[in-house]
């Protein structure tokens, strides 16, 4: 997704970021700290998907995780000059996206709210419009894949929240025991703790449908 | 199959089964206590070794296992969402209506100082001005400043009495910040009131 957005972003504007390419983040940060305004937009590009996806993972609700990146480049834009260049960029954008999305699950707790994408599902479900039929695969193999993609987003949503940032972070996105710890706040002990139960869970949830 | 070691480490579930222990000694229980170390490679090689004939020998936890890595297969596999069209274009445009990034690069040094001498220099002159117009309209009278300081039970500060002389311009008036007047019915003329000072030991 980042390439094919990057393929178009250069087909557009080839010049602006193609000076980027094949730098490592420290460097645009800094570029971006002297004041060179496309440094920041190169950043925007190779995080937004990432960040998107983590959140969406998160909160469950796509049009939100969507202000909420929206939001976590806000911050980081403001609070740049704050960020310690002798870490990771990734961790701490990872670190802001996720206080936002903890924020988010926290606000909702105290306002629940029925998702439409939730009633959209049920929706979907009755009322799907006729489709022809794919001659690739059969009706019964598309059925198995749609049910277990559904069932393993269902059983990562019910993870509770602390579980399921750390298993999204691990599984996901392949981050390290140490980043996951510094993106939490927690110390090393607890990240592993979580994700074992995260990913008992998962398995006790998810195993008899797989079998 | 292994034989099951009696009453050591079996591990009852909710559907009723009991978990074996083999004989290398790992029972379920362990095995599911350890279960993400095994699973990122993080066991040392001998209970690595203990995990996997746990699972060889256990069909509950082989399906756990198994079913723990589908899972995760097809979750990895799912079709990653992409940013709306418009998603970069917002962010830059909300980027571009706050205030731009101050630069860092070399200028801060210079800058903090040219700041700090004009702050002083402001500074120096306001006080100045201050000492050389004393308030014409009202004088401040020490009525009595005890030599060595006294304290009480409520507070480390002395007290000292201050009476301020009204003149023609009502200083107290004019000042939004002036402490209010006391009700102090034999101070006539003049208005009084206590105001704590620290003392300084001289």
């Amino acid at each position: 997704m980042d390439t094919a957005l990057r393929a178009s972003n250069k087909s557009t504007t080839p010049a602006l970021l193609r000076s980027y390419d094949g730098l490592d983040d420290g460097t645009v940060v800094r570029a971006c700290l002297e004041g060179d305004g496309r440094a920041f937009t190169e950043l925007v590009l190779r995080y937004q998907t990432r960040l998107l996806n983590f959140v969406y993972r998160s909160i469950g609700d796509r049009e939100r995780a969507e202000d909420l990146v929206q939001e976590a480049f806000i911050r980081v834009h403001r609070h740049l000059q704050r960020f310690d260049q002798s870490k990771k960029f990734s961790t701490w954008i990872y670190t802001i996206a996720s206080n936002l999305a903890k924020n988010e699950l926290r606000n909702r707790s105290r306002n629940p709210l029925v998702l439409f994408q939730t009633v959209k599902k049920n929706w979907e479900a009755d009322h799907r419009p006729l489709q022809f039929e794919d001659v690739r695969s059969r009706p019964d193999d598309l059925y198995r894949k749609r049910y277990l993609r559904e069932l393993v987003e269902a059983s990562v949503a019910q993870l509770p929240e602390h579980h399921r940032v750390v298993f999204v972070l691990r599984e996901l996105e392949g981050k390290s025991y140490e980043e996951i710890a510094e993106i939490t706040g927690c110390n090393l002990g607890t990240v592993k703790s979580r994700l074992n139960r995260a990913r008992n869970s998962f398995a006790i949830i998810v195993a008899p449908h797989l079998d | 199959m292994p034989v099951p070691v009696r009453g050591e480490g079996t591990l009852r579930r909710a559907d009723g089964t009991i978990g074996v222990p083999t004989r290398r000694g790992m029972d379920c229980r362990e095995f599911r206590e350890t279960f993400s170390d095994y699973v990122d490679g993080l066991l040392a090689e001998a209970d690595e070794v203990r995990g996997r004939e746990h699972l060889g020998a256990c069909v509950c936890c082989r399906r756990f296992e198994h079913g723990y890595r589908a899972g995760v297969r097809v979750l990895q596999g799912l079709p990653t969402i992409g940013p709306s069209r418009d998603l970069g274009a917002r962010i830059l445009h909300r980027i571009r209506r706050q205030p731009a990034l101050p630069v860092v690069a070399g200028s801060y040094g210079f800058t903090g100082a040219l700041l700090a001498v004009t702050f002083a220099g402001f500074l120096v002159l306001d006080l100045r001005g201050h000492e050389a117009t004393p308030a014409p309209d009202a004088t401040v009278l020490v009525e009595r400043l005890p030599a060595s300081p006294t304290f009480d039970v409520d507070s480390d500060a002395d007290l000292i009495t201050v009476h301020f002389v009204r003149g023609d311009g009502d200083l107290l008036q004019s000042d939004p910040y002036a402490p209010l007047p006391s009700l102090d019915l034999f101070a006539s003329s003049r208005v009084r009131f206590v105001a704590p000072a620290v003392w300084s030991g001289r």
